[in-house]
């Protein structure tokens, strides 16, 4: 079931890493884009998430502070990773799996081959109303979230490589010579 | 459906999205923000929506003559005459809404330096075709308001046929 490849993925996938393409859609005509880039965690908590398209952008978590680089505006933003981002794809899937505690679960009709699962946040301040994730052989292949405003947003994962031997250093962003820096 | 949110299909006429940062000093102390903005403009409305791509849209602030409505992602609604007084009580600080405006009539003879409701701006970079796209401001501390600097990154133009 998917709730059963959920609590394998989180028990069994200590690190990752992989690509994936993103589409924002929604209502109004501003909504449309698309996103891709590649991921690489290590649980609990640390993860790199690369934009390269449409734009570069790095979201560095080391665990502790989060950090943010987008080379356009030759800036980073520095934050702590509590309530850096609570309830987004990326502290779901490389978190430090007390799902339960933060997400009401519940099991979902298979489809497009894969089983997946509904996420409602607990926490009410989460900018998503809830989380679809799909999984195929215990890893997630797709998710789907919908935000306040009507927007929904669909990530597809590929290319997993599963427990690769991923060093602390790979998650800690060194900004580059001319760089600003912001701290929260 | 919410009276005040604009009617579905309401002909967009133009429209800017991009990425920016803010940051704000006061006494020793600073914070910022970063996101990505999508301005767009309608027949009766303008709508300023801020987010990121990992987190969807975040806040919405919609502008009508003479009333705008902010709202955020955990339904908390603020209602008023002043678009900028409605961002100032919810970010606790001035957010330079005019900016967004003034850059999606910018043409290739905007200056590179210019003043604008109390922020200096500076075009930093440009497109190809000479309209700004890497811009900074910045508003000077007075009575009791902290300094903030912003920058703002314009990634697409949109004109929508009437």
């Amino acid at each position: 079931s998917g709730i059963e490849q959920l609590s394998e993925f989180l028990k069994s996938t200590q690190s990752a890493s992989g690509s994936f393409v993103q589409e924002n859609s929604g209502r109004n005509a501003s909504a449309k884009k698309n996103f891709s880039g590649t991921f690489v965690f290590k649980r609990p908590g640390k993860f790199v998430w690369s934009y390269d398209k449409p734009y570069k952008q790095d979201i560095y978590s080391n665990g502790r502070q989060v950090s943010i680089w987008d080379p356009d505006l030759r800036q980073v933003t520095v934050r702590s990773i509590v309530g850096a981002m609570p309830a987004s794809p990326a502290a779901i899937l490389f978190g430090n799996n007390d799902f339960r505690r933060d997400f009401t679960v519940k099991e979902l009709p298979a489809e497009d081959g894969a089983e997946w699962i509904e996420a409602v946040p607990k926490n009410k301040d989460s900018s998503f109303r809830d989380f679809r994730i799909g999984f195929r052989a215990a890893m997630p292949v797709a998710m789907v979230m919908h935000d306040s405003f009507g927007q929904t947003l669909s990530l597809k994962f590929s290319g997993w490589k599963k427990n690769p031997a991923v060093g602390p250093a790979r998650f800690e962003f060194k900004p580059p010579r001319g760089a600003e820096i912001l701290k929260e | 459906c919410s009276a005040l949110r604009p009617p579905e299909g309401e002909r967009v006429q133009r429209q800017i999205e991009g990425r920016f940062s803010i940051s704000v000093e006061s006494s020793g102390d600073s914070r910022s923000d970063r996101g990505s903005f999508v301005w767009t403009e309608a027949e009766g409305w303008q709508r300023l929506d801020i987010g990121h791509p990992l987190a969807g849209t975040l806040m919405r602030l919609t502008m009508y003559p003479g009333r705008a409505v902010f709202e955020d992602g955990s339904g908390k609604k603020l209602e008023g005459r002043s678009a900028q007084a409605l961002m100032a009580e919810y970010l606790g600080f001035d957010f330079p809404i005019a900016a967004f405006r003034s850059l999606l009539e910018a043409d290739t003879g905007t200056a590179d330096s210019f003043e604008l409701q109390g922020w200096d701006v500076s075009v930093v970079q440009r497109t190809s075709q000479g309209l700004p796209q890497l811009v900074r401001l910045r508003k000077e501390p007075s009575e009791g308001s902290p300094l903030i600097r912003a920058t703002l990154f314009i990634d697409s133009r949109q004109r929508y046929a009437r």
